[in-house]
């Protein structure tokens, strides 16, 4: 499969005062064409983040990407100018923020915050873009007589819509979505999942899927990439990570989730809490929460092996 | 959204209502006898109560607070003793040249700290931001009447570039009209620099950009419209600010207006012309504050009317 999006040895700081923050350390992802990768990790583990560097737009003088390179389409995101990036953004490749609460203008009617990428990229004018508009709420269900309306007159689920419209809009080859349901309730997120499934498939698009939970990823995702401490610390096929994981925060986060069948086992919960991007563990950033930590993972960090065919995994004392 | 109107306007009565008996009140509480101010020094005790009759000043405090209504509801605000004409024909005459003035300083005032907060508030920690909240600063610390005396000092009186004073020509309106808007742009210039720097650190700003929405088309269009929200709201509470500073400035620059009336009123004390100005400025004030919230629930969805 051809790579569509291909991250290189990533890194990006957050730097706020006199603090720094070491967001990403060393990632690399790779998504192909029509390819949906899920990313998985608990909070801050730099999942955000990620994202943000693929569209250039780290928080200015905050954000900074200290080494690596991201190549999208077989061109370098990072030296693209302003205008070409501002080209693509948005049309080949757009993004659902995780929280559909506060990433819609508060001031601007819902049908303007989508005909704005139509006005923006397909140069259309403002009628042409209401027309287009219309056609794209209808897709998500919102009834063409609420486009005037302002987001603080839908809910989180209808806002979380617009937000998948807009992002829609012109079709993009790599759609990021982080935590697209997260901020909304379980039957709402059900019906938001199946929607964007049915699009993917529909236009054939990439899906950089970010979530912490895996049920989402199984059902969506033919990849998944499992994120801690700024790193990817497991890769792979669903099927084969899900099956045989090696990494033990992996594992720690399978047997977290609840099962319905069978008999009710206490649910494991990972230890310790999660790495704190200001002050990283030495060595394996999991360390100190790893039942399993030997001499070497406190010291160095693990090296990235394949232990299956397309399956990755950074660990010194991996489960065998 | 009619009827949320209708009942903020009714609440607008009763605050006028409460500012007609205070001025009424104030004026009447004041020290001297209006009566004996309109009669030269040798006038018997005679003459004095018959001018007082003829005032009405000799009837309990609340007969004539209702005379008093019942006449402004008709539109007779009394009449001046001093200039002996009709106190509505004196203070119309004065209004529209303080409200060019005032009107001009605040698009003035708009037009210099709206940019400037905008530049401030994006570049952050630069020079011209710091410039900026220096200029702040000094703008809502200074006195309207050494800024005036100031301005003519260098501009009138060494450049000789502006008349000094009087009224007529747009270069009569320029000294006053900067002295007017200052504290106001100062105030400005603030609101929306932090209005500015708060909205660029939003998600839905982000996400704008996530559109392709060039950095230029978000400052301009999208935040702007965010950040000047907060300053709409004070420009209601400025025309206040502003018709104070008209008494001191129109007096600087001898601009025939209402603050030079009212200075001239106080001096002479005219006691119904004063209370007829308070009266006026107070609806004037009222007025523009309640048209400012309706404005508001129109470029603030989010904000309806309560
Ligand atoms: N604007 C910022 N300023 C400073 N630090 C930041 C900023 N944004 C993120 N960080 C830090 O970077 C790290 C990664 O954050 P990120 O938002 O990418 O996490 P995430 O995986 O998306 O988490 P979540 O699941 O909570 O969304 C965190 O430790 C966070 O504290
Ligand atoms: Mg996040």
């Amino acid at each position: 499969m051809e790579d569509l999006l291909k991250i290189e040895d990533l890194y990006v700081e957050y730097r706020v005062g006199g603090t720094v923050a070491k967001a990403i350390n060393g990632v690399d992802l790779t998504i192909g064409k029509g390819e949906a990768l899920g990313l998985v990790g608990e909070s801050g583990a730099g999942k955000t983040t990620t994202a943000l560097s693929v569209l250039n737009l780290l928080p200015e003088k905050i954000g900074f990407i200290t080494k690596g390179k991201i190549t999208f389409d077989g061109r370098s995101v990072l030296d693209m100018s302003d205008k070409e990036m501002s080209g693509i953004r948005g049309s080949k490749i757009s993004m659902v923020f995780q929280n559909p609460l506060t990433s819609l203008n508060p001031v601007f009617t819902v049908g303007h915050q989508v005909e704005m990428v139509l006005e923006h990229h397909k140069h259309l004018n403002k009628k042409e873009a209401r027309a287009e508009a219309v056609k794209l709420f209808a897709m998500v269900g919102i009834p063409e007589y609420r486009l005037n309306d302002y987001p603080h007159q839908f809910s989180g689920g209808m806002r979380q819509r617009v937000g998948i419209a807009a992002a829609l809009a012109c079709s993009p080859e790599l759609l990021i979505a982080d935590e697209p349901t997260t901020a909304l309730d379980v039957t709402i997120q059900a019906q938001i999942l199946e929607m964007m499934k049915d699009l993917q498939k529909q236009y054939s698009t990439s899906l950089l899927m970010i979530t912490h939970n895996l049920g989402i990823i199984a059902e969506l995702c033919q990849k998944v990439a499992i994120m801690y401490g700024g790193k990817i610390v497991e890769y792979g096929t669903v099927e084969e990570v899900f099956n045989h994981p090696k990494h033990w925060y992996t594992i720690g986060l399978i047997n977290a989730i609840p099962k319905l069948k069978g008999e009710r086992e206490r649910l494991e919960s990972i230890p310790g809490l999660v790495a704190n991007s200001q002050d990283l563990p030495g060595g394996c950033s999991f360390h100190p929460r790893c039942r399993y930590c030997t001499e070497q993972c406190m010291n160095e960090i693990p090296a990235t092996e394949e232990v299956a065919e397309g399956h990755y995994v950074a660990c010194w004392n991996r489960r065998t | 959204m009619l009827q949320k109107i209708i009942r903020r306007a009714l609440a607008t009565v009763v605050v006028l209502i409460g500012v007609s008996i205070i001025a009424f009140l104030l004026v009447r509480l004041a020290p001297g006898d209006p009566a004996k101010l309109m009669l030269p020094d040798t006038a018997t005790e005679e003459t004095i109560q018959a001018m007082r009759e003829k005032m009405g000043t000799d009837k309990p405090l609340f007969i004539q607070y209702l005379t008093y209504m019942k006449n402004v509801l008709k539109g007779d605000l009394g009449t001046s003793y001093h200039y002996n004409r009709s106190c509505s024909q004196l203070i119309f005459s004065r209004l529209p040249s303080t409200a060019k003035l005032a009107g001009f300083g605040m698009l003035l005032s708009l037009c210099f700290s709206i940019p400037l907060g905008m530049i401030a508030g994006i570049k952050k920690g630069s020079f011209i931001d710091t410039l900026s909240m220096f200029f702040a600063m000094i703008g809502q610390s200074m006195s309207h009447v050494w800024l005036g005396l100031m301005l003519i000092l260098i501009f009138a009186v060494n450049l000789k570039w502006l008349p000094s004073m009087g009224t007529g020509t747009f270069k009569h309106m320029i000294m006053p009209a900067i002295v007017i808007g200052f504290q106001f742009s100062a105030l400005a210039t603030r609101m929306v620099r932090s209005g500015m720097i708060d909205v660029l650190q939003e998600d839905y700003i982000t996400a704008t950009r996530a559109k392709g929405i060039s950095k230029f088309k978000v400052y301009t269009k999208y935040a702007f419209k965010n950040a000047l929200l907060p300053v709409v709201t004070v420009v209601g509470s400025q025309v206040g600010a502003m018709m104070s500073g008209s008494m001191v400035i129109e007096t600087v620059f001898s601009w025939p207006g209402i603050g030079s009336l009212t200075t001239q009123a106080i001096y002479n004390r005219d006691y119904q012309l004063i209370q007829s100005i308070l009266l006026i400025s107070a609806t004037i004030f009222v007025v523009c504050n309640l048209l400012v919230d309706i404005l508001y629930t129109f470029i603030d969805p989010r904000i309806s009317f309560n």
